[in-house]
């Protein structure tokens, strides 16, 4: 809970061997804690008094736990409301290291200071309304996020960008609404009404902006999560010992004995700067072994679920020449590639053909990887924002359907009031994101648009 | 009447139409009522327009109606032209509008009045009220000097608590033309404790009949057919003869003249400072602020049947007499005209009605009940729909009954309660049909359907009413049910289909999904001889209400079911109850206005919490995982 009035904290860098370490607390009465402890004389502990120092300074001083010194620190307060969280926030620098962290962090504890939760500075925030939800799911997704890419989108979730672009589509379905009231509750007022082509072009225009920002989760998805990249192939191709090699580790066992994978094994893995989550899966072939059984129906169930499909064979393969997979197509999720080249040095020459064991050729299958996921990303980022949260596509999914029968009803000819039936319906769905939207936030718009009243 | 030693279960303060329905109600409840208001001949007087209705109040007409409260009663015996607007669009958006014979709409109310044997009326000034040593209501006391004991006060004050009217420079006390300002009772609420807020309103010029030329206006007759809007009405209807209005348009050189006396404009200078309502302008706001339109319409309204006077709908106005009357004749029609009475601007009292309950019983002065214009809004059918609640909730609570609040999802009524509670009014609250999130099943034409059990419960409307709404709702539901469970075939009906031009059947199917086609007609379609035999069906041909409501329930039918799906979920939040003394301070994190606002409002439910205006989405989220625990 934390309708309460406790100091935590938690650092706010990494602990361990650096310069320093940051220790961020938030609560009531942090300004009166640290007076408890930070002094201006190192020679003896003199309190600060922290209570008059301005919002957004920084002050240098020494740590004391009674008349212990502790180290020598510079702190910055955030004073209500205007911090992270929106309570009272001090930041203390002190020098890095664990040891001094666990002295620091006993001695918060001791002034009565607790432990924060995962995520507690952030519901903090939210509960006191310094961000919205989005926002503040986007800060799980920035502590998360291992890429840079993933990191830009959760910082544009964050800077409130994403709200924007959701405020905007509100703003547009608000406007697109008051065409449909005006024509409800103001048909006598004499004012030009709207055509139904233009309700139509209207609503087209809408559909299009929300189904490109919902096509753009497609993107975001893999941006956030990595891209699922699955090695299937038939058992004893040597699907296990690229998956090694790509995680530059003994992962995976590799042997010469067919079915040796039974169950898929899944890591991540970055490569060009994009997340991948790595799958190696068992051999798909026809077997009576019910474990094996099991791992062949979980690895198709990767294998469907793969943004990018490697799918491996060997040189041993004598059905396999050098001329028909030149020509195999790599345009679809799949990428096809021959292994084991070794084994015929000088005759497979083909650019997808390796050598997991020699390593030969492996850094042009990694740019071929690459360069599948950087299009996989880019093809459904057409929108100048692109969504991340799974809670989010859902909630602008409904929009659309909405808007899609919205569409319906205009083409069949439906009243005002079942169209915006729809329409309401829409805004209620997105208002999930950001918040709500009431009919008189309808109403003013058309206030301030149109000449009403008799 | 000797008034010092009179007492009286409840005091109606106001004889308008939020007091009309208010004594009414209380009075049919069993309660005795003194009607206090400070003149007799202005009973029900209409301040503005001559009409009842329009679009969403006639919804809430038909409700009070089917509640048992009189306006639509009142309206039919004085209405001179009956039309149902909006009959182009879907049927939850038509509304039944009249126009009234001005003085005999006023002289049929008070003849309702009169006929009540428990209501006495008084003509007097309420200048106090007088409090028990519990704070709870015991009395009114009057600038006549009288002192009545009560046992509940309801205010119905209209326009009138410190009014005054506005007209060029002009200032003058007062609450309608020819009418005083009421000082006394609004001094003695602020001392009390009550907020009071300024709103303004304002009414347009009133024109000599015999003086306009008609022909070069356009002629806007009513229906041919019209319906009433009470159930109660029956027999001769309309009862006296239908009239026309006119329409015309004002120009560019009514606008310039107009602009001339824009420095001299109470409501541009400042000397007003009530917000006005937006979706009733003056003519001067509207050219100001929408200079690029060309010309604004103006209905000509003959205020009655015998009367030489005419109401100029659309040109409210507050700018010196002179260039109001110069403005109004380079309109066409007007050229000659007699202007009989300037446009002015009223601006009054009201309380803000976080003070209230949703029975609109204050929160400070127990048996305390406020309701009509004083409350912030705007229209004699809102003032009139909150009159009949309090009425009911003060009769109610002197039998010791449980309130009576309708929801949202219910009524009209219930919506515009519930926005005037959690939304602070920033200018005069008027009804749209877009303030009612489900305004598809909350149609004017099943209004008795959704609300006469509760004017029957409370005594307000006789059995036999009611039991004629019941057997209708029996019939429409026996029909539906025959349309889905039945079939008919290409031969019984195609005869049928191709005569409405619709595509034939192939094959047979059901009856439901034949009614609902757009060129079908419920009553044509019925009247084939494939019908002739069937009893149900010919009994249902008897009555036009009877198949509009079929067609229209199953015209709507699927969004219908989405309606009432929303309206569970509706219902699940507001079942979320906020325990009454429950402290908004200990809940830290609330943003500082979400926590004023619910101080103020102090909702009962989580539902009513997230629509307070102030209270953001967080704010109800924080509240609702608060309460959740
Ligand atoms: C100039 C003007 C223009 C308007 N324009 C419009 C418009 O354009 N559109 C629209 O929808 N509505 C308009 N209205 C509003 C509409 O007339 C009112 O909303 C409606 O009449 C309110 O009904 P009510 O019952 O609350 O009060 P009213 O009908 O105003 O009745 C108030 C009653 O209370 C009595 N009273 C007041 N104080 C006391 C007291 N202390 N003691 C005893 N009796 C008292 C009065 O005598 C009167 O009988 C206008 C009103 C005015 C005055
Ligand atoms: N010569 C050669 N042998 C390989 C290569 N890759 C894998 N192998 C061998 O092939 C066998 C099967 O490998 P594994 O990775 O387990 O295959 P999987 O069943 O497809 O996962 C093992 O004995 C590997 O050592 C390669 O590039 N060259
Ligand atoms: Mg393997």
């Amino acid at each position: 809970m934390s309708f309460d009035n406790r100091i935590i904290f938690a650092p706010a860098t990494m602990v361990g061997e650096s310069g320093i370490t940051v220790i961020r607390l938030s609560g009531k009465d942090t300004f009166s804690l640290i007076s408890n402890c930070l002094s201006k004389s190192y020679a003896e502990f003199l309190p600060a008094n922290v209570d008059h120092y301005t919002s957004h300074t920084t002050h240098h001083g020494y740590l004391f736990s009674g008349v212990d010194f502790i180290d020598e620190v510079v702190v910055t307060f955030f004073k209500a409301p205007n911090s992270y969280t929106g309570e009272d926030v001090a930041e203390i620098s002190t020098h890095g290291g664990s040891y001094i962290y666990r002295k620091v962090s006993d001695l918060l504890m001791k002034l009565g200071a607790f432990h924060a939760e995962p995520g507690e500075f952030s519901k903090r925030a939210y509960l006191n309304g310094k961000m919205d939800l989005a926002q503040a799911e986007a800060v799980a997704d920035l502590i998360k996020a291992k890429t840079d890419q993933a990191n830009k989108l959760a910082l544009q979730q964050l800077t409130g960008k994403f709200s924007g672009k959701i405020k905007e589509l509100r703003e547009d379905l608000i406007n697109y609404c008051s065409l449909l009231e005006l024509e409800l509750d103001f048909s006598e007022e004499g004012i030009d009404l709207v055509e139904k082509d233009v309700l139509l072009e209207k609503v087209n225009k809408l559909i299009t902006k929300f189904q490109s920002l919902t096509q753009s989760y497609e993107s975001g998805k893999i941006i956030k999560n990595g891209v699922n990249l699955a090695i299937t192939g038939r058992p004893n191709v040597g699907k296990s010992s690229i998956f090694n090699y790509f995680l530059d580790e003994n992962r995976a066992i590799v042997s010469d004995i067919p079915g040796t994978t039974r169950d898929y094994l899944e890591e991540p893995l970055i490569m060009g700067g994009i997340q991948f989550n790595l799958v190696d899966t068992a051999g798909i072939r026809e077997t009576k072994d019910v474990i094996e059984k099991e791992g062949v129906r979980r690895s198709k169930v990767k294998i469907e679920e793969a943004d990018i499909v490697l799918e491996v064979d060997d040189v041993t393969n004598s059905d396999i020449t050098v001329e028909a997979f030149s020509e195999t197509d790599n345009s679809g999720k799949t990428i096809k590639v021959i292994n084991k080249i070794d084994l015929m040095p000088d005759t497979f020459n083909a650019a997808l053909a390796v050598s997991a064991k020699s390593g030969e050729k492996m850094d042009v299958l990694e740019d071929a990887i690459i360069a599948k996921a950087k299009e996989l990303i880019s093809k459904n980022s057409q929108s100048d924002v692109i969504i991340t949260n799974e809670r989010h596509r859902d909630c602008l999914l409904k929009s659309c359907e909405y808007l899609v029968n919205a569409r319906e009803q205009i083409e069949k000819g439906g009243g005002n009031e079942l169209i915006s039936f729809e329409i309401r319906a829409a805004m209620d769905s997105i208002s999930e994101i950001i918040g709500k939207t009431a009919n008189v936030d309808i109403l003013n718009n058309i206030f301030t648009r149109f000449c009403i009243g008799k | 009447m000797n008034q010092n030693n009179k007492h009286f279960d409840i005091i109606v303060v106001g004889a308008g139409h939020a007091g009309i329905e208010a004594a009414w109600t209380a009075s049919r409840m069993g309660c005795t009522v003194g009607m206090v208001t400070m003149d007799l001949d202005a009973i029900g007087r209409m301040s503005c327009n001559p009409a009842i209705g329009g679009t969403a109040k006639g919804h809430l007409v038909k409700e009070i109606d089917a509640l048992g409260g009189v306006m639509g009663r009142i309206a039919d015996d004085s209405g001179i032209q009956f039309r149902l607007l909006n009959k182009s669009k879907g049927p939850a958006i038509w509304s039944p509008r009249c126009q009234s014979d001005r003085d005999l709409y006023s002289k049929v109310a008070k003849e309702y009045i009169l006929s009540c044997p428990n209501i006495s009326l008084i003509q007097d000034t309420v200048d106090e009220l007088v409090r028990d040593s519990n704070g709870n209501i015991s009395g009114i006391k009057t600038s006549l000097g009288y002192e009545i004991s009560c046992k509940a006060v309801i205010i119905t004050s209209g326009t009138f608590l410190n009014a005054i009217m506005h007209m060029g420079h002009q200032q003058n006390e007062g609450g309608r033309y020819g009418e005083q300002s009421a000082k006394g009772l609004s001094n003695y609420l602020l001392n009390q404790g009550f907020k009071t807020a300024r709103l303004k309103t304002g009414t347009p010029p009133r024109l000599q009949l015999d003086t306009i030329d008609f022909s070069v206006t356009s002629e806007q007759p009513g229906d041919d057919n019209p319906t009433p809007f009470s159930v109660f009405t029956s027999g001769n209807f309309p009862a006296l003869p239908q009239i026309s209005c006119y329409l015309t348009y004002t120009n560019q050189e009514t606008h310039n003249i107009l602009r001339t006396g824009f420095d001299d404009s109470p409501m541009f200078t400042g000397r007003i400072t009530g917000a006005g309502p937006r979706y009733c302008p003056s003519i001067e706001d509207k050219i100001f602020r929408f200079a690029d339109k060309l010309r604004h319409q103006i209905f000509l309204e003959p205020e009655g049947i015998a009367s030489n006077v005419v109401y100029m709908n659309g040109f409210s106005s507050s700018l010196p007499e002179n260039i109001q009357y110069a403005a109004l004749k380079t309109i066409p029609g007007l050229e000659k005209v007699k202007m009989m009475r300037a446009g002015y601007a009223v601006e009054y009292d009201f309380l803000p009605t976080y003070q209230t309950n949703l029975t609109l019983e204050t929160k400070l002065i127990p048996g305390l009940y406020v309701a009509g214009q004083i409350n912030g809004t705007s229209g004699y059918e809102e003032a009139a729909a909150q009159g009949l609640i309090a009425g009911i909730n003060a009769a109610l609570k002197i039998k010791g009954e449980e309130p009576f609040i309708l929801k949202r999802s219910e009524a009209y009524i219930g919506v515009l309660i519930d926005d005037l509670i959690n939304k602070i009014p920033e200018e005069p609250y008027r009804i749209f049909t877009s303030c009612a999130e489900y305004r598809l099943i909350l149609r004017q034409d099943n209004a008795d359907r959704r609300l006469m059990k509760y004017g029957h419960k409370y005594g307000l409307i006789p059995d036999d009413i009611y039991n004629n709404t019941l057997a209708k709702e029996a019939l429409i539901n026996e029909g539906i049910n025959f349309f889905k469970s039945n079939f008919a075939g290409p031969k019984d009906i195609n005869g049928y289909l191709e005569s409405v031009n619709a595509s034939p059947l192939k094959q047979s199917d059901q009856l439901a999904q034949i009614v609902k086609r757009n060129e079908v007609k419920l009553s044509d379609f019925l009247a084939i001889p494939y019908f002739t035999d069937n009893a149900l069906i010919q009994k249902i041909r008897q009555s036009e209400i009877i198949m509009d409501q079929i067609e229209i329930e199953m015209r709507y039918e699927g969004y219908i079911v989405r309606q009432a799906e929303q309206v569970e979920a509706f219902n699940k939040m507001e079942s979320v109850e906020i325990p009454e003394i429950f402290d908004f301070n200990k809940i830290k994190s609330l943003s500082t206005e979400g926590r004023e606002k619910l101080n103020k409002v102090r909702p009962r439910s989580i539902g009513q919490a997230s629509r307070i205006a102030g209270v953001s989405p967080s704010d109800a989220s924080i509240l609702s995982i608060y309460i959740k625990g």
